[in-house]
């Protein structure tokens, strides 16, 4: 899927207009918190949160200005809302300047996040940020 | 390379690749040096099943596109509860070809 850089560019920037249309449709919908529409498999099957449930809360709150509130809700909302402003500049500017430098990036972040150096602390955090989740009965 | 040790090597591996690349890679390791057989032997490839049975487990986590190597994709399906579910299941029937594809470039790393 990603062995090129187009199929990689091509990947990332349906994502990022899923990810924006999702949004807007959360935004426009929905206004109360407490109504969610449950789109998570896993939360779906076991009724317990996944590790990035409430993302999208998490972003609207960011929308909001209430940075705060985004980060006690999942601070991975923030990680997301990052990649979704910086993805499709960085790669509008690489197809007009015929680069490859996010595709680079990409490549080289791949390979350092194999070590068991970097792997293990993400996972543990990935892992106590999912604890919390449940624990806020996201 | 010998085409009997090539034959040993295609037949207790073949499940690990795509059947129609299995030609194209006996082809290329009877071309190849003799040195490189004990490299060859020591290669360890992931199973498609087992990444499928990953898949329809964890895949909503991304577990599954970790377990195959890619790391990037993993990280985007775990940030994204597995893509709003839909790319999860996408993967259920994606995993196993991509797994035979990440299979062959492990391969060819030695090979080439």
């Amino acid at each position: 899927m990603v062995r090129n850089r187009y199929g990689f560019y091509v990947l990332l920037l349906s994502a990022c207009t899923v990810g924006y249309s999702w949004l807007l449709y959360n935004f426009l919908t929905l206004n109360n918190h407490t109504h969610h529409k449950v789109i998570c498999l896993f939360k779906k099957v076991t009724h317990l949160p996944c590790p990035s449930c409430g993302a999208t809360r998490s972003l609207e709150c960011l929308l909001h200005g209430k940075l705060t509130q985004a980060i006690l809700i999942n601070p991975l909302g923030l990680i997301v809302a990052f990649i979704l402003v910086v993805a499709p500049i960085w790669v509008t500017y690489d197809l007009i300047t015929r680069k490859s430098g996010l595709y680079h990036l990409y490549r080289r972040v791949e390979i350092q996040l194999k070590k068991p150096v970097l792997a293990l602390p993400l996972v543990l955090l990935i892992l106590a940020n999912w604890v919390w989740n449940i624990s806020k009965g996201l | 390379m010998e085409a009997q040790k090539v034959d040993l090597f295609i037949m207790t591996n073949s499940k690990f690749f795509e059947g129609h690349h299995l030609q194209a890679i006996r082809d290329r390791l009877i071309e190849i040096d003799d040195s490189k057989w004990s490299m060859l032997q020591t290669l360890q490839f992931k199973d498609p099943t087992t990444s499928l049975i990953v898949s329809l487990l964890g895949g909503s986590l991304g577990i599954d596109r970790f377990l195959i190597g890619d790391t990037g994709l993993g990280i985007g399906k775990l940030l994204t509860c597995g893509g709003l579910g839909i790319w999860a299941i996408i993967d259920w029937f994606m995993i196993m070809p991509a797994t035979r594809e990440k299979n062959l470039q492990k391969l060819q790393m030695v090979v080439m």
